[in-house]
């Protein structure tokens, strides 16, 4: 592609997944980000909840599609239908619950397992604002996310503390992947990573990305 | 609590009908607001429906003893050390012995699992009983009972509080404090003892359970361990039967506009089936809702039709919709009004059961939203036809016309007299096209089958098969007598029937003459109304017993078909008899013109998983389609005639046979392809490339700014933080990004990847 062509390059919508165990905040946090609303007695999420939003990045809007699963369909195949598609996910624990946290490798697993192997994931510790109860200290956090090539954040639905810049943070990542990526492999060979496994037979062709528009948001 | 004189009252209302379960499932259909649900007491109909609907009323009290009996002692078994931890405390046990089977770590288990039900009933919704102590830990108890139990469900999973917490407030709101009643009258005595307060727990716990056997398998998750294999999900497995079987059957278009926008039917069926339906209606509307699926089938099997008749109800709004706004609506289902309130769904559900297939979709599409399928008569299966789900059946009539993706129709349309020229064309073109649009064919067969019929209407009136009364227009029509109509009420019939179809070939001819100029909105219409008069008139014709309402009708005066200038001579011949098709005829006519080529064909393309392979195929299959989709049966038919080499001068009779039997059986799961979103969906990052072609209406305050889709960009602390209850509420705005991000740079620029900590892609496996 040539780079007088690169500014018509448009990022349609951008499919991010909340992932984590039952009750750590992800619909909150997606409440937050979408609708700047916070529920402390939000419902249980039952199968998957959705919200758009339109964010901008380097002078284009990028809508972004953010999917909330319950987190007890974990290790379920439910949730891989969730994860196709998806360029992001974040995985979300609470720290006040080391339970939560624990279970993150549990959920990196599942990612690595089903979603795209160039999925963007950010590590989310929710809850800030349970002080006292902390139970996973930010250095924790901070090292497994070091440890494994994520991104890492701490969050606080109730008090609406980075929970923007945490979205915002990886869709911009997301967003510069994709451009530099187009760039470089003039989004030919995209195919070649999918695992076969999974049933993936991608032709990227001009007429393929115009279909999927009319699958996104 | 009611008053003792009010519950009395309500346990005779109850039973004013009867006190048989065939009188209380009547009772809850028709009765309205007089349901003995509504007026009478809901929990002795449900326990009715759902625990004692095959023993004689007269036994339900002893029913309801022994179930009570059951439910304490297993109160005693799991929860007494629970209820009372100090008998745990007495026990000569070390708390910390390695022993498995120690009371102490049985306890600690029990404690988990009661946590993460817990971590839910805190989370019902908004319904103030809810969230009581004593009913939050009623529901915890029963749920944790419930999981021991079943081992087999996997445990607790989520759902499972929502469908018990309305049980549970059915049964307290009927129930009646024993300790304030004193009464000798035995009668009195029983109901109250089948309505103690003391046993609001266990009788939820004897209706849930019984729920369960239905449900519990929604819940299900097999191989919940394996995370190599592909998982084979009971609810996933069941959304699929509902999307590809029951909907692909009784309205073959929808299925098809959700398979092409690549809509998963378990991402909104998960939630409706595994709470029956409890977050998309209003409280008191889902509880009629249960009512009514309770009485006539406690299996829950009716939930697949259900879920069909929910989206026949919004199909015309989902046929325009893409994946954002079609998944939108299904997850936010718009409450029905009144008087087609959620209950009716249920009717809907039963009356699909008996009409498995598109008539039935058709009839009920007709029913709520006034309009019909304009292509129902092409996608009908037959009923001899099997019915393989054929995925990429050409798109509707609608939808080809408005959207852009099937560049003929608007091209033949565009054109003055187009139709027919592209009509002739096929005509020429018999053994290519004919035989995958089975078109030509079909015309012949209808005309032969005319002749034949016109003069052997007698016979047919023989035929009528049954006395089943049914009405297109709910309701309203009286039920038929169980004897054959007579012969001047089929005459009748069939002048009117005759009339419709003449008044829709008008309008089709004059749409046709126009040229198709001016408001392309009005031809729709206009070809749809004739569509959906069309489809009343087969439907008419296929069951003889149907009932015409008079003021559907047209006036009398109109009702002979006469030679119009506009009808060729062919037809002409027909025109001072009264013409009829005849059931078969039409049957005949709609099989033959349902394409069995072209649909084999189309299923064989569906099994590639990429849709772009498949197109250029499509394509040309859309073209091949084209006129008997886009067009009713009419201007074939007409250009047939025309081209007919020997015009029939005299009608020769032969006798009727008689309708073939509408299909009702449910078929078996399809083994064809099963749609996945198109791999495209799945791919990597290069599928979002996309040339700019829309422009955001958002304003652009700041180059890497959230735009604030109107709210006020700042969200610390919004209103509903108001709300929290937890202690700490001082605020450190220490924003905690590990990495070079702080809160701060929120607003200063783009970040560049390297500038994030740690955005590297991962790689499997590493």
């Amino acid at each position: 592609m040539a780079n007088d062509e690169y500014d018509l390059i448009r990022l349609q919508c951008l499919l991010v997944v909340l992932i984590g165990d039952s009750g750590v905040g992800k619909s909150n946090l997606l409440s937050r980000f979408t609708r700047n609303e916070f529920n402390l007695d939000s419902k249980s999420t039952i199968g998957v909840e959705f919200a758009t939003r339109s964010i901008q990045i380097d002078n284009k809007t990028i809508k972004a599609q953010i999917w909330d699963t319950a987190g007890q369909e974990r290790y379920r195949a439910i949730t891989s239908a969730y994860y196709r598609g998806a360029v992001g996910a974040l995985l979300v624990y609470d720290i006040s619950k080391s339970l939560s946290f624990e279970n993150v490798t549990r959920w990196l697993k599942e990612l690595r397992d089903h979603a795209d192997s160039n999925i963007v994931i950010m590590l989310v510790g929710n809850k800030t604002d349970q002080r006292h109860l902390r139970a996973v200290p930010t250095e924790d956090g901070k090292n497994f996310a070091s440890e494994n090539g994520l991104s890492f954040i701490e969050t606080s639905a109730l008090e609406a503390t980075n929970v923007d810049l945490a979205f915002q943070n990886i869709l911009t990542s997301i967003y510069q992947i994709v451009s530099s990526k187009s760039l470089a492999e003039e989004g030919a060979d995209v195919g070649k990573k999918f695992d076969p496994r999974e049933g993936n037979n991608i032709s990227l062709s001009q007429e393929g990305a115009k279909q999927e528009k009319q699958g996104c948001c | 609590m009611r008053t003792l004189a009010e519950t009395k009252s309500r346990w005779e209302g109850t039973f004013k009908e009867g006190p048989s379960i065939a009188d209380l499932q009547r009772a809850v259909k028709f009765n309205g607001p007089d349901s003995p649900c509504a007026a009478g007491l809901r929990s002795i109909c449900w326990k009715a429906f759902l625990l004692w609907r095959y023993a004689p009323a007269e036994q339900w009290p002893e029913l309801a003893r022994q179930s009570r009996a059951a439910y304490s002692a297993l109160c005693d078994r799991h929860l007494r050390y629970i209820r009372h931890p100090e008998q745990l405390a007495a026990l000569a046990i070390d708390p910390l012995a390695d022993d498995p089977d120690s009371p102490w770590n049985a306890v600690r288990r029990d404690d988990t699992v009661r946590a993460e039900i817990l971590q839910d009933v805190c989370r019902l919704p908004d319904e103030l009983f809810y969230h009581e102590e004593r009913v939050q830990t009623m529901i915890l108890d029963i749920l944790f009972l419930y999981c021991a139990l079943n081992p087999g469900v996997g445990g607790y999973r989520q759902g499972m509080h929502e469908l018990l917490a309305p049980i549970v407030w059915v049964v307290a709101q009927d129930a009646v404090d024993r300790a304030t009643v004193t009464t000798d009258d035995p009668a009195e005595a029983l109901m109250v003892e089948m309505l103690d307060s003391a046993f609001v727990e266990h009788d939820a716990f004897a209706l849930f359970s019984k729920v369960m056997e239905s449900a519990g398998p929604f819940y299900e998750v097999d191989g919940s361990d394996g995370l190599d294999t592909p998982q084979r999900n009971t609810i996933v497995e069941r959304s699929k039967y509902i999307h590809e079987v029951a909907l692909t059957k009784i309205d073959e278009e929808l299925a098809n506009h959700l398979r092409n926008i690549e809509v998963l039917p378990q991402i909104f069926l998960i939630r409706w089936i595994r709470l029956l339906f409890g977050r998309e209606f209003g409280f008191e509307q889902l509880l009629s809702l249960w009512d009514t699926l309770f009485a006539y089938d406690p299996t829950l099997e009716l939930i697949d039709l259900i879920c069909v008749a929910m989206l026949l109800r919004i199909r015309w709004t989902l046929l325009e919709a893409d994946y954002s706004v079609a998944l939108q609506l299904m997850l936010k289902y718009p409450t029905p009004p009144p008087p087609h309130g959620p209950h009716t769904f249920v009717d809907d559900a039963l009356y699909l059961k008996g009409h498995f297939d598109a008539a039935g979709g058709v009839t009920l599409i007709f029913k709520y939203t006034g309009k019909s399928p304009a292509n129902s008569l092409f996608t009908t299966p037959a009923p001899s036809r099997t019915a393989t789900p054929s995925f990429q059946k050409p798109h509707s009539l609608r939808q080809r016309t408005l959207g852009a993706r099937s560049p003929l129709p608007a091209r033949i349309l565009q054109q003055p007299g187009g139709v027919e020229a592209f009509l002739q064309g096929a005509a020429k073109n018999v053994l290519e096209r004919g035989e995958k649009l089975g078109l030509n064919q079909a015309v012949r067969d209808a005309v032969g089958e005319i002749r034949r019929n016109v003069q052997g209407i007698q016979e047919n009136r023989k035929t009528t098969r049954g006395g089943r009364a049914l009405s297109l227009f709910g309701e309203a029509a009286p039920p038929l007598p169980d004897h054959p109509p007579t012969v001047s009420t089929m005459e009748k019939r069939n002048r009117q029937l005759a009339a419709m179809l003449d008044e829709s070939v008008t309008n089709l001819k004059l749409l046709a003459a126009s040229g198709f100029e001016g408001e392309k909105e009005q031809h729709l219409e206009t070809v749809e109304i004739a569509a959906a008069k069309i489809q009343f008139v087969r439907a008419c014709l296929e069951d003889p017993s149907l009932a015409l309402s008079e003021e559907e009708l047209p006036p009398l005066s109109t009702l002979t078909i006469s030679g119009s200038a506009e009808i060729s001579s062919p037809t002409v011949a027909l025109d001072t008899t009264p013409v009829v098709m005849t059931s078969s005829a039409v049957d005949e006519t709609r099989t033959a013109l349902s394409t069995p080529d072209s649909s084999k064909e189309n299923s064989t393309l569906a099994s590639p998983p990429a849709g772009s392979q498949a197109e250029p195929l499509i394509a040309e299959l859309d073209k091949m389609d084209t006129d008997h989709h886009d067009e009713d049966t009419l201007p074939p038919l007409q250009s047939e005639l025309a081209n007919s080499p020997s015009p029939p001068t005299v009608l020769t009779v032969i006798p009727d046979t008689p309708p073939p039997p509408a299909a009702v059986q449910r078929e078996p799961r399809p083994q064809g392809p099963i749609p996945t979103r198109s791999t495209l969906a799945q791919s990597s990052f290069a599928w979002m490339l996309e040339p700019d072609t829309t422009t955001s209406s958002l304003p652009q305050a700041h180059s890497s700014s959230i735009s604030s889709s109107g709210r006020p960009p700042s969200s610390g602390g919004g209103a509903s933080t108001a709300q929290r209850k937890r202690g700490n509420l001082s605020r450190e705005k220490n924003a905690f990004l590990f990495g070079e991000v702080t809160g701060d740079k929120a607003g200063e620029g783009v970040l560049s990847a390297d500038q994030i900590f740690g955005l590297q892609p991962i790689r499997k496996g590493g």
